[in-house]
């Protein structure tokens, strides 16, 4: 029910390793710009980002820290390792490359 | 970017693993962190505060999901998961720790024992030889005209040695006892005469020096001797004096050489005869190596048609003399080829036993558990899950048992090993217990684990509500297996009892025999007890001793005697004078015995006819005393005392003496009743006690003494008289009972197997019966109260309870019976004085069996008509 399918698993990755590829970011800043840019595509809960997020940083792709936040609060930032770096590109040539094909293909005109 | 990889996987891996505290709290705060964020932005957006955290948690979704999605990411759940399986099943075991006992001394039982006993079967039966090419190496014999295997003698040995082409090499061994002389002690050491080719037949190296000197006086020493005796120095060159000759040791054997079995010395010696030997005198052993490519049975083919062609060219010494060819491991364990079966079988039925019971109990267990089950995955259980902590429990019991079989298994190797039946069995038993350890091991665990996953497949299968429902449900199918399983578990447990039955009939048979003469209150003190005497004064100082031991006032009697009874006796070649001389047929067989006077007296063995010997004899003419079978067998056509027989030995001189009619008779002057003093269970042999006065040459005597006081409170008095003389005499001073004992161990030690088999098949049996009545029982509680409130009799509630059960188990006990007829065949040649249908023992090991079974069932069959009809009726 709560489990996300694999398209979007894999896009959601590619989303959050993006953000925190600009700045180092907490998960609530994360989940508040994942909303923004594309609330109607990830139908999640803000809670099933964590999991996504811990899977990325035992995989190395991000990693954690606490830091004092605005109004001197404790907040856990992520940000991309070099790993994640490498990765963050391959994803989006894979993206790219994805998202070219399928717009081709839509684009095709009926004979 | 592997290792980069690993540099930040590894420290965050140990982190969730062994800092799981931090993380989880680290966790929490993220969470809370979060959420209190949105709270705020609601707040910030114009919501109430309350309003605010309440849309703030249910916009997070399920907390505890989140968590447990994060752990999992965390790639350390499946560790923390067995972590807790183990947990868990440690609990429930220990919850039921009577089932866990029982299975887990099943399983180590059924490791152990077995492990034990089929790794001594297979050492002895597939792999008993330490020699090269063992599977190459063949014994010969020659056979006599009534088919018995004999030796062979020399002549014969280079008519073969001619004319076989089966065989690479072929060497012959007679054993002779040597008395070797160091320094002023001398001793009496188990020794044999060899072809030189022995040792490259048996393909043994030698551990020092060499044996291929032939020339000359060369001796070769056993490992065994060689530490005994120099404590393992520099012996080769050195001399031996063997009876009176010296020779220089030019090789040590290897403990592993063992042929002829017990020999410590070796010597090598061509075996021409010097003169005219009797073709007759048949006592060589022969061992050979097969060619390559020849087969036992095409050696034995070449073998009849030489021994056909020495017939026709020596009517007089070879007609109907056979030959017979053998793997040398027949003939080296043929005789505990039954006894292994017996064994071996059993231990089969016991790992079959033990895997139904296995089976049972965790099948029986698992419908108990289905309610659990149901509850479990209602409660959100995954499938996976529910079979990985099922899957858990079983493997722990399964490997806890294995554990527990291991120290079984090495304490029945042992055990059996220092059986005294084995030990004379030559094989190596350390290489191949691991490999049969496993095989036990793996067939138990394996059984174990798969009925321990029934419960898993049912959850997986049944519905879950149908199951919360209906409880412990109906589950037909698994009382038939379950009954099955009781049939075969009550069969097997029938023959063993059966089995146990036939062994005890057999052994009381045994021991209630008629000995024919009287073994209480008899000391014997055997060995060298005059060690400190060499040559001709070792006659002059046993007289001595014996006067003194007769002089002893709790002595009533007492006499010498070259082998004590139930020691081994030796076969001599007879020749009664009036018969015609020359032909095999009149060489008769017959055991040999040297006593003093006063030996029949001293074992009240009762004389039939004629006298004992006197002191008189000592100068007289040679005499000899027969017993009732000599007389019986061979001297009755005429009347026995007065008859002339000889006995001439082994050797060249006497038989050419004899061929010129200068034979030296001996006067039969006495006949004494048969005893049974060789091994119980066989019958009395025709024997000839020869006069201890006129072998002065022997000097090697045991003593036998009947005592007035117990055997063991005169046992170091009559030590201490015997050192008086000789102060260097080596000997053990025993009860006759004691070597009574030992004539009896074998079928002794297979009785007592055989009975603990049993006794443990009961067992094993019983809980399986019990298990599945108290589950039926159980599964019928509600029906059983409606019954009891309707009014039946509990005579009528246990026969519907236990009446399947009892259906089964009579079922078993037909198979059973039927089952240990055919065992009983297969054994026969281990039964003593009972036939291998013998009603008693099927009918007393039937009737155990059952009554066991019957306990069993009855136990819980009962309790359940003690069943309160309101409590059953709400149970469900």
């Amino acid at each position: 029910m709560s489990r996300p399918t694999d398209l979007v698993q894999g896009t959601l990755n590619l989303l959050v390793l993006k953000m925190v590829a600009l700045e180092p970011m907490n998960g609530f800043a994360i989940s508040q710009r994942l909303k923004q840019v594309s609330n109607e595509v990830l139908q999640v809960t803000d809670g099933s980002l964590y999991p996504a997020l811990h899977k990325l940083e035992q995989e190395g792709l991000i990693k954690a820290e606490w830091r004092q936040s605005e109004n001197n609060r404790r907040a856990r930032y992520y940000s991309l390792t070099r790993l994640g770096r490498r990765r963050l590109a391959q994803e989006r040539e894979a993206w790219d490359r994805l998202s070219a094909a399928i717009s081709m293909v839509i684009r095709l005109r009926e004979a | 970017m592997r290792i980069e990889r690993w540099f930040y996987i590894v420290p965050l891996r140990l982190r969730a693993l062994f800092r799981r505290q931090l993380v989880e709290t680290d966790l929490d705060d993220e969470f809370r962190d979060h959420v209190e964020r949105q709270t705020e932005e609601y707040v910030r957006q114009g919501a109430s505060p309350i309003e605010a955290r309440t849309r703030a948690l249910r916009a997070f979704g399920r907390v505890d999901l989140h968590k447990e999605a994060a752990r999992d990411a965390r790639g350390v759940a499946g560790i923390e998961h067995a972590v807790q399986d183990v947990t868990f099943a440690v609990r429930m075991l220990k919850k039921s720790a009577g089932f866990t006992t029982v299975a887990v001394l099943t399983l180590a039982l059924g490791i152990g024992a077995n492990t034990a006993i089929f790794g001594l079967a297979q050492a002895v039966m597939l792999r008993s030889m330490p020699y090269a090419h063992a599977d190459r190496l063949v014994a010969l014999y020659e056979t006599d005209t009534h088919g018995a295997l004999v030796g062979i003698s020399k002549l014969d040995f280079q008519d073969w040695l001619r004319q076989a082409h089966s065989f690479a090499h072929i060497a012959a061994a007679g054993w002779f006892g040597a008395t070797i002389t160091r320094g002023t002690a001398s001793s009496y050491v188990p020794s044999a005469q060899v072809s030189p080719e022995l040792f490259q037949v048996l393909g043994v190296k030698p551990l020092e020096g060499s044996t291929g000197a032939t020339t000359g006086q060369s001796v070769v020493i056993s490992e065994r001797y060689w530490r005994r005796e120099f404590g393992a120095g520099h012996v080769i060159g050195q001399t031996l004096v063997v009876d009176d000759t010296g020779r220089l040791i030019t090789g040590v054997m290897p403990a592993q050489f063992d042929y002829p079995h017990g020999v410590d010395i070796w010597i090598p010696q061509n075996m021409i005869p010097r003169v005219n030997v009797a073709r007759t005198i048949r006592y060589w052993d022969m061992v050979a190596d097969l060619k390559p490519g020849m087969t036992v049975d095409a050696a034995q083919r070449e073998m009849s048609g030489v021994a056909a062609r020495l017939a026709a060219t020596y009517p007089t010494t070879n007609a109907g003399v056979g030959a017979k060819v053998m793997t040398l491991q027949e003939s080296l364990i043929g005789d505990v080829k039954p006894t292994l079966l017996l064994l071996t079988g059993s231990a089969v039925l016991m790992l079959l036993l033990a895997c139904a019971n296995l089976a049972n109990l965790m099948l029986v267990r698992g419908v108990a558990r289905r309610r659990e089950m149901a509850v479990r995955t209602a409660l959100g259980a995954t499938r996976s899950r529910l079979q990985r902590q099922l899957l858990t429990e079983s493997l722990m019991l399964a490997v806890g048992g294995a554990l527990l079989g291991l120290p079984v298994a090495v304490w029945g190797s042992a055990a059996l090993r220092s059986l005294p039946q084995v030990r004379t069995l030559q094989f190596e038993l350390h290489q191949s217990n691991l490999t049969l350890l496993l095989l036990a091991a793996a067939i138990t665990m394996l059984t174990t684990v798969v009925f321990g996953m029934v419960p898993a497949v049912r959850a997986a299968r049944v519905d879950v509500v149908t199951n919360l429902k209906e409880a412990a449900g109906r589950g037909v199918t698994s009382i038939n297996l379950s009954g099955g399983l009781v049939a075969g578990e009550v069969a097997i447990a029938t023959i063993l009892c059966v089995g146990a039955a036939l062994a005890m009939r057999s052994l009381s048979r045994l021991e209630g025999e008629q000995l024919g003469f009287d073994p209480d209150g008899v000391v014997v003190a055997q060995g060298n007890l005059t060690r400190g005497a060499r040559g001709d004064a070792r006659a002059p100082m046993i007289r001595r001793i014996l006067d003194n031991v007769r002089q002893m006032p709790v002595v009533a009697s007492a006499a010498l005697a070259d082998a004590p009874p139930f020691t081994n006796r030796n076969a001599s070649t007879v020749i009664i004078e009036g018969e015609p001389s020359g032909e095999t047929a009149h060489w008769h067989q017959a055991l040999e015995r040297t006593v003093s006077s006063d030996y029949f007296r001293t074992l009240r063995i009762p004389f039939k006819q004629g006298r004992d010997f006197v002191p008189a004899d000592a100068h007289g003419e040679p005499c000899v005393v027969v017993n009732e079978s000599f007389a019986r067998t061979y001297l009755s056509w005429r009347a026995p005392v007065g008859a002339h027989i000889a006995q001439p030995e082994m050797d060249s001189t006497q038989w050419a003496a004899y061929n010129r009619g200068q034979v030296t008779w001996s006067t039969v002057v006495g006949v004494v009743g048969d005893v049974r003093d060789v091994e119980l269970g066989t019958p009395p042999q025709p024997t000839v006690y020869s006069a201890y006065v006129q072998h002065p040459d022997l000097g090697y005597a045991n003593i036998v003494a009947r005592t007035r006081a117990s055997p063991t409170a005169v046992a170091s008095a009559i030590s201490g008289s015997v050192k008086t003389v000789d102060p260097l005499a080596d000997m053990r001073v025993a009860d006759l009972r004691d070597y009574m004992q030992r004539a009896v161990i074998a079928p002794r030690i297979r009785t007592l197997v055989l009975a603990a088999f049993a006794a443990l098949a009961l067992v094993l049996a019983s809980i399986g019966v019990y298990g599945v009545t108290s589950h039926v029982t159980a599964q019928r509680t509600a029906e059983i109260g409606i019954r009891m409130a309707l009014g039946a009799r509990s005579f009528q509630v246990i026969s519907a309870v236990a009446g399947r059960i009892a259906m089964y188990s009579c079922a078993g006990l037909l198979i059973g019976i039927t089952g240990a007829a055919v065992a009983a065949r297969v054994i026969r040649a281990l039964l003593y004085g009972i036939g291998p249908m013998d009603v008693a023992a099927f009918a007393g090991g039937g009737v155990v069996a059952m009554g066991i079974a019957a306990a069993a069932a009855w136990i819980p069959a009962r309790r359940a008509t003690r069943v309160d009809p309101g409590a059953a009726l709400r149970s469900e």
